[in-house]
């Protein structure tokens, strides 16, 4: 194998021939995974009748919009209300987190002072921590605050994870040090430090927490669906199951609800596609 | 990792309102500690305290039963040792066949992309994109997939292959299928991309050196790739072993844990017992006696990326 | 619901309004100051905008109660509702279901009618069929009252019976065995017990036999016909007596010996194939009427399901109660009177005949007498509702019926011998209810 990193115009022919294999083995795996989403797709656009017809219907004959109209318009689905709620909360909460990762991640990595080893252990160790374990205690608690059905239960419960703290941490700790000495010299304190020094430099590692956390809370499927419960208050993924028994065998409108779903996030993921690949390796203990 | 630039308290008083203030980093720290204490660490404690007692939403009055639902959990008469231990052994099982699947996967789609070759970013996109749609999304797809009569598996058997229906819902073992077949399309992607990562990091000059040697591809992707990719490997899977462990949502929307409770996972089945059931101290018990079979596992991983990491740092 | 729906739903609110009905609207039983209650209840689908319309016209009728109604699915309200009360935020009126309210009785969720409390809002409670009324009631009170049920019928398929030659709807054991081979053919066209027959492709088959809840209440249904129940006087499960083993049995076999029933059937399945004229009987609930009345072309009618057992006739019924979920000390009586007065309309003839017409059945006897319905499919049953025996009484309903949808589901699946599948889960469901015992008052 040779080291040249890319293909160019130059590229010999013969080597595009070699990669010829390679190509159709992933073309096949690539239909082989695009394949639900288009029978989605399919489907959800044909008229009922015609969903289970045999021979396999690859493209519909008749078209029909019919089932968005009914999906969208059912007073049962609220499907843009769930896609607002499952918006605000992560919004709210990714915005939350992160300010509260940083606000952690600093001193643990900046500053020295008395039993700094000491918590951050503690919180490190609290990743170990089954989520399950303080699901019953933690539903508990929203009983007793009044929250139950509240945006409250949907962002307040998950915002101090360790996780991020360690990962910002971890990256506050490789920042070069001159630069903040020389901020200081200048008169800057600890805040401004913060905000006009360190945080410019972090902006990929505070991006990818985010797109994380957004994604986290996004698709959380077990919390939500026993703290908003109503038909108000549920998030996307919960209230489109809640929905799609409705329609467990008209599978042209569960197919479109579940497309109307999936679409936006495609979209989103496709626009955020190198934050969100740049994070794993992050995760993945590459810097 | 300290080093003298490090912000340190200098001989400032407890009412400076600068950064003399010993009192500062604390103040940073105040907020996540907050709600750190309140939403993780108490919680702890506060389920310990409601597996005590026979928790009761409706009374004032909870009444204490000391370890009762500990026990119950290991006398093989209750109902919850039998499905708590069912529960458990389904889930493993989902495990041991989904984890090398994930991980084997991950790593033949890596090696695949990893390579130059026309359109691979696509490709990447495309193996990575189901992952990022929720579980309840996948699960519908997936569940009408694999639907015993007009689903897209069964009907192609039937047309192009002339093979019999199989009720892959509702016949014990065949209802995995369905769920595992999910979950590897779901997440192997992620995986796919840690790989990716790392293979980005292994240098070229090993395998040209190879190359000089006369390696075939398998030979240089048993005895280099393989070898190198030992700690990501490794790695992957004691993630992918914990996240399996995790097992609700495919579950719950494909199979709804049936037939006969041969899918129920071990946390479907602790939230039956606290929200189905109101048993809210049994599944706390529950809860908690899985919890400490998965800090097993977690200790391991967590001694993992602190290795990595540091190796990481000193490369 | 589609427009003609409401357009007729519209007509007949107009005639209820013209005098159609022979029944007096009674006055306003709440004549206190103007309250809001609030209603949470799970009437989605079909039956939501016949809710939302009789919750409108209840606004319009009483200028001093303003009704704020909330659907959403079942499920949800049971996972809710004690979390509610706990919080101190139950609603004020709630609809709980059969399967589910002496559980909450038995939680003290509920708040109990008296006798002087239906008094005062006008309520005549024999105004109800008796055994609909007595499923909210415990221990000797009464904890709501019936606004709809529903009931496990036999839908057959008219054409499919024409064409196999079955020109009787079965009504006993030996009629539904004869009707249901005369239905199955395979692939090839042969009959059951024919040289050859291949029982592992139907192309047509006698009745539809699922493996879900819904297809567990036909074994319910089958077990009190034989003069079996699901729990014995000290409320402990006994649905592996003689009698249940032999009626469900029966129907296993319907399956595994006589092939006139797929094996490992789904309800999505079996439904689909019924509408396909693939099935000439379709037992399930009446709530597939509204879908059935709407596919195309489609002949099919009612019927009371045909007597297996040899006690006496008997189906599985549901039914949908008001009820008062308890409130916190100091909770405002006007609305617990605005309440019971939001009770007494909407359990009130005219209202029930509302609800009938969408595909419910009657709980008060005076709508069941009604002309209007002579011409439906639905009446078909009709004369049988104090045959319909709920799954209520005992508060371990999800300990006891759990166990028993498991145990149809292993018996019909082949997975056990019936015996052995009803024992297991009578051993189950008494281990659960043991457990769950010190739950319940």
């Amino acid at each position: 194998m040779v080291s040249s990193g890319r293909y160019s115009r130059s590229t010999p022919r013969w080597r595009r021939v070699r990669d010829l294999p390679r190509f159709i083995v992933l073309a096949v795996l690539a239909v082989i995974f695009l394949a639900p989403l288009y029978w989605m797709l399919s489907t959800s656009f044909k008229p009922e009748a015609e969903t289970i017809s045999i021979p396999v219907q690859w493209i519909p004959k008749n078209p029909t919009l019919e089932n968005y109209n009914e999906i969208i318009n059912s007073p049962d689905g609220k499907l843009l209300r769930w896609t607002w709620n499952s918006l605000f909360t992560a919004f709210a909460f990714t915005f939350v987190h992160v300010t509260l990762c940083v606000l952690a991640a600093y001193p643990l990595s900046r500053m020295r002072f008395k039993g700094r080893e000491i918590w951050f252990w503690f919180i490190l160790s609290s990743m170990m921590v089954p989520g399950i374990v303080t699901l019953i205690p933690t539903y508990i608690m929203m009983l007793q605050f009044n929250w139950i059905d509240t945006y409250h239960a949907l962002i307040w419960p998950g915002v101090a994870g360790g996780f991020g703290v360690f990962l910002l941490r971890q990256f506050f700790s490789t920042l070069p040090r001159e630069l903040e000495e020389a901020a200081r010299m200048d008169g800057a304190n600890s805040l401004q430090i913060l905000l006009f020094v360190i945080l410019p430099l972090s902006v990929p590692v505070l991006v990818t927490l985010g797109v994380f956390s957004f994604m986290g809370s996004w698709n959380n499927y077990v919390w939500p669906l026993y703290v908003a419960t109503s038909p108000d208050m549920q998030t996307l993924p919960v209230g489109l199951t809640s929905f799609s028994q409705r329609y467990v065998t008209e599978y042209g409108k569960l197919m479109a609800g579940t497309a109307l779903a999936a679409i936006p996030v495609l979209v989103a993921y496709l626009l955020a596609q190198r934050y969100l690949e740049q994070g794993i390796a992050l995760t993945g203990m590459k810097e | 990792m300290t080093r003298a630039s490090d912000w340190s308290p200098r001989r400032g008083r407890l009412f400076a309102l600068n950064d003399s203030n010993p009192l500062v980093p604390y103040l940073y720290l105040l907020p996540h500690a907050a709600f750190f204490l309140v939403f993780t660490v108490y919680p702890v404690g506060y389920g310990l305290w409601v597996s005590f007692h026979r928790w009761d939403l409706l009374s004032d009055q909870q009444e204490f039963v000391g370890l009762t639902f500990y026990r119950n959990l290991f006398d093989p008469s209750t109902p919850q040792s039998q499905f708590f231990w069912k529960s458990l052994i389904n889930t493993t099982l989902f495990t041991l066949i989904s984890t090398p699947l994930l991980v084997g996967a991950a790593l033949g789609l890596a090696v695949l992309l990893y390579r130059p070759i026309f359109g691979r970013a696509v490709f990447r996109a495309i193996f990575f994109m189901p992952g990022i749609l929720s579980v309840s999304v996948m699960g519908i797809l997936w569940r009408w997939m694999f639907d015993n009569q007009s689903g897209l598996v069964n009907v192609i058997r039937q047309e192009f292959w002339g093979l019999p229906v199989i009720q892959f819902l509702t016949t014990e073992g065949w209802a995995w299928v369905p769920i595992i077949v999910g979950t590897v399309w779901w997440t192997v992607g992620f995986n796919m991309t840690l790989y990716l990562a790392a293979l980005g990091g292994i240098s070229h000059s090993v395998y040209e050196a190879a190359d000089i040697d006369g390696a075939g591809p398998w030979a240089k992707f048993r005895h280099i790739t393989v070898p190198l990719l030992a700690p990501t490997t490794l790695f992957i899977t004691v993630t992918t072993v914990l996240a399996s462990f995790q097992l609700f949502g495919q579950s719950q929307v494909i199979t709804n844990g049936g037939p006969a409770r041969s899918t129920q996972s071990v946390i479907m089945y602790i939230t039956e017992e606290a929200f189905g059931n109101y048993q809210l101290s049994s599944a706390s018990a529950m809860a908690f006696v899985f919890g400490a079979l998965m800090l097993v596992f977690t200790v391991i991983q967590f001694r993992l990326m602190v290795k990595d990491l540091n190796t990481s740092r000193e490369r | 619901m589609n427009r003609k729906g409401k357009i007729g739903l519209a007509l007949l609110l107009g005639a209820l309004g013209t005098g159609g009905f022979i029944l007096a609207q009674t006055q306003s039983s709440y004549t206190g100051p103007k309250v809001e209650i609030t209603y949470l209840h799970g009437f989605t689908g079909p039956d939501r905008p016949v809710m939302e319309d009789l919750v409108k016209r209840f606004n319009e009728t009483h200028p001093n109660i303003v009704v704020k109604a909330t659907a959403q699915p079942w499920g949800t309200t049971w996972n809710q509702l004690e979390p509610l009360v706990a919080s101190g935020r139950a609603p004020d009126v709630v609809v709980v279901n059969e399967d589910q309210i002496t559980r909450f009785i038995a939680r003290g969720a509920l708040t109990p009618i008296t006798p002087q409390m239906y008094r005062s809002a006008n309520i005549d409670t024999n105004r109800f069929f008796k055994p609909l009324f007595e499923t909210a009631s415990y221990k000797g009170q009464s904890y709501g009252v019936p606004i709809s049920a529903v009931a496990y019928v036999m839908f057959y398929n008219k054409a499919l019976m024409q064409k196999m030659g079955v020109s009787k709807v079965p009504t006993n054991r030996a009629e539904l065995l004869t009707a249901a081979r005369a239905c199955t053919t395979d692939k090839e066209g042969r009959k059951p017990g024919q040289a050859g027959f291949d029982a592992k492709n139907l192309e047509t088959w006698g009745i539809s036999l699922y493996n879900n809840w819904v297809g567990a209440r036909m074994a319910y249904s089958a077990i009190l016909q034989n003069g079996g129940s699901l729990v014995d006087k000290d409320l402990n499960a006994n649905f592996n007596t003689p009698e249940a083993v032999e009626a469900v049995q029966f129907l296993v076999d319907l399956v595994q010996k006589e092939n006139v029933a797929r094996p490992n059937s789904t309800e999505e399945a079996e439904l689909a194939a019924f509408s396909q004229g693939k099935v000439c009987f379709f037992p399930s609930g009446q709530w597939y009427l509204d879908r059935f009345e709407k596919t195309p072309n489609f002949s099919f009618g009612v019927a009371f399901p045909p007597r297996i057992g040899n006690k006496q006739d008997a189906t599985w019924g549901g039914s949908s109660h008001l009820t008062l979920p308890v409130q916190r000390q100091g909770y405002d009586p006007n609305k617990r009177a605005a309440a019971m007065e939001f009770i007494n309309w909407m359990s009130a003839a005219p209202q029930n005949l509302v609800w009938t017409s969408t595909g419910s059945l009657p709980t008060v006897r005076a709508v069941a007498q009604d002309k209007k319905f002579e011409t439906q499919p639905i009446s078909g049953i009709f004369d049988k509702l104090d045959s319909i025996y709920a799954t209520s009484g005992f508060p371990w309903g999800g300990q006891v019926l759990g166990p028993f949808d498991g145990a149809w589901e292993r018996a019909y699946l082949g997975k056990q011998p019936v015996k052995q599948a009803l024992d297991q889960g009578v051993d189950e469901a008494n281990k659960q209810i043991a457990q769950a015992r010190p739950n319940f008052r």
